[in-house]
């Protein structure tokens, strides 16, 4: 990048307001010439809480300068996106790569031949997003050339897409931990539904399922097996059932804890 | 923020307890929901009266997944998780009586009749096996006492102190002697 005239301006754009530190560099040569050592100079902004564009640097009529930034976020808590660009006062452009979401301690590098660098709050550079495997690439499960991220790991087929684990230790159930589910609902003694959050994409799921024993002996009134009950294995809910082991057909009845996973295909 | 308690009573009679989620985790926001930061890693939802019924109807359907009705929900109430008993003993006699949660003696009695004739079956066979021992050694006295102890348990779901008990603990005392 080059600022040329006057009109040339660095700027960035600060989307949400948080406390955002600007530090700028720059060589700069009469036209034609080579810079000396003197023509070398860097400038530090106060603190940018605001929003919009903040004009960095100007070019100067007759000059050629060539700038380089780093912008740190300093909030404690506020993330924002923010983006570099250059115009001439017409048209501007967006420097490519430097539109980043700068999480709170996080930082973009921009040097001198408009490469951008995102680090994270402990120095850490973040990969290419281009890299990343999208939600077909992770539904596919088959590329090679792609990095799995926390955000789309779990559109993977192999991996789970909900679970959830119930205690039963007092008046009515209680969902201890899960993923993926928004609710569940007692509607009989060892009887149980799992509502899932995000729906599978059709009733061909596998429903992973066990319970816990209510007390360690194995007698036929205090084993416990569980079931799907039938023909509750929908897109969005299950039904579980928990039975004992007593003659002649067993009675339903609550289990120490409840256990449910559920892999498949999501809508 | 916690979860609520539900109540909802179905049109079967029967009374179901929803632990509807306010705060949750998973790849797409769920009926009513919004994002609680701008990477999606948490969602919330207000447990209000719209995104509490869309749970209850994509919980407890109208049909499974074979075209057979299911019981369906009659009307809901939020309340206490204190509200429901803690004893689960007699929890399929649970139904709604304002914002409490109570047993409804005719159908905890019919429950306590069901557990005595399913606690019966098992005693019927082990009472065979005794009376078989006692017939094959020509012990009349034991074979009078097994058919003494089967026939309290045939009498049992008729003891009168069932139709009697006026509470679920009333009912808890009344076992086969």
């Amino acid at each position: 990048m080059f600022l040329k005239g006057t009109s040339d301006l660095l700027r960035l754009n600060i989307a949400t307001a948080s406390n955002i530190k600007v530090k700028v560099w720059w060589g700069d040569a009469l036209d034609g010439a080579p810079p000396a050592a003197s023509d070398f100079d860097t400038v530090t902004f106060a603190a940018q809480t605001g929003t919009g564009d903040v004009t960095l640097l100007a070019g100067v009529a007759g000059h050629t300068r060539k700038p380089q930034a780093s912008v740190f976020n300093t909030h404690a808590t506020q993330a924002t996106v923010v983006y570099l660009d250059m115009t001439d006062g017409t048209n501007a452009a967006e420097v490519a790569g430097s539109k980043v979401n700068l999480l709170a301690g996080e930082s973009l590098l921009m040097l001198a031949n408009e490469t951008c660098l995102h680090y994270d709050s402990n120095g850490g550079l973040y990969p290419s997003v281009g890299n990343a495997a999208s939600v077909a690439e992770m539904e596919a499960g088959a590329a090679l050339d792609k990095y799995v991220a926390p955000g789309t790991q779990h559109w993977h087929p192999g991996h789970p897409k909900c679970w959830g684990v119930v205690t039963v230790s007092a008046g009515t159930p209680t969902l201890a931990a899960n993923y993926n589910l928004t609710s569940i609902t007692d509607t009989a003694t060892g009887d149980i539904v799992f509502t899932v959050a995000t729906d599978f994409s059709s009733v061909n799921w596998c429903c992973q399922h066990s319970v816990e024993i209510i007390t360690g002996a194995f007698a036929v009134a205090t084993v416990r097996d569980s079931h799907v009950k039938f023909g509750t294995l929908a897109a969005g809910t299950v039904s579980l059932q928990c039975i004992d082991k007593t003659t002649t057909t067993n009675l339903l009845k609550d289990p120490q804890s409840w256990h449910m996973v559920g892999l498949g295909d999501q809508a | 923020m916690n979860p609520v308690m539900i109540a909802i009573s179905m049109d079967d009679g029967t009374l179901s307890a929803m632990e509807f989620h306010c705060i949750g985790k998973s790849p797409t926001l769920p009926q009513g929901a919004e994002w609680m930061s701008e990477r999606g890693e948490l969602w919330t939802r207000a447990p209000n009266n719209a995104n509490i019924a869309a749970e209850i109807a994509k919980s407890l359907p109208a049909f499974n997944i074979y075209g057979d009705p299911q019981p369906q929900p009659v009307s809901f109430k939020v309340v206490d998780r204190a509200a429901f008993p803690a004893d689960r003993t007699y929890r399929n006699a649970l139904k709604l009586d304002g914002a409490k949660v109570v047993h409804d003696m005719p159908r905890a009695r019919e429950w306590h009749r069901k557990l005595l004739r399913h606690e019966r079956t098992q005693k019927f066979l082990e009472l065979d096996g005794r009376r078989a021992v006692a017939v094959r050694s020509g012990n009349a006295q034991a074979v009078a006492a097994v058919d003494a102890e089967a026939q309290r348990w045939a009498d049992a779901p008729d003891d009168p102190r069932i139709e009697a008990a006026q509470t679920v603990e009333e009912l808890k005392q009344i076992k086969v002697a």
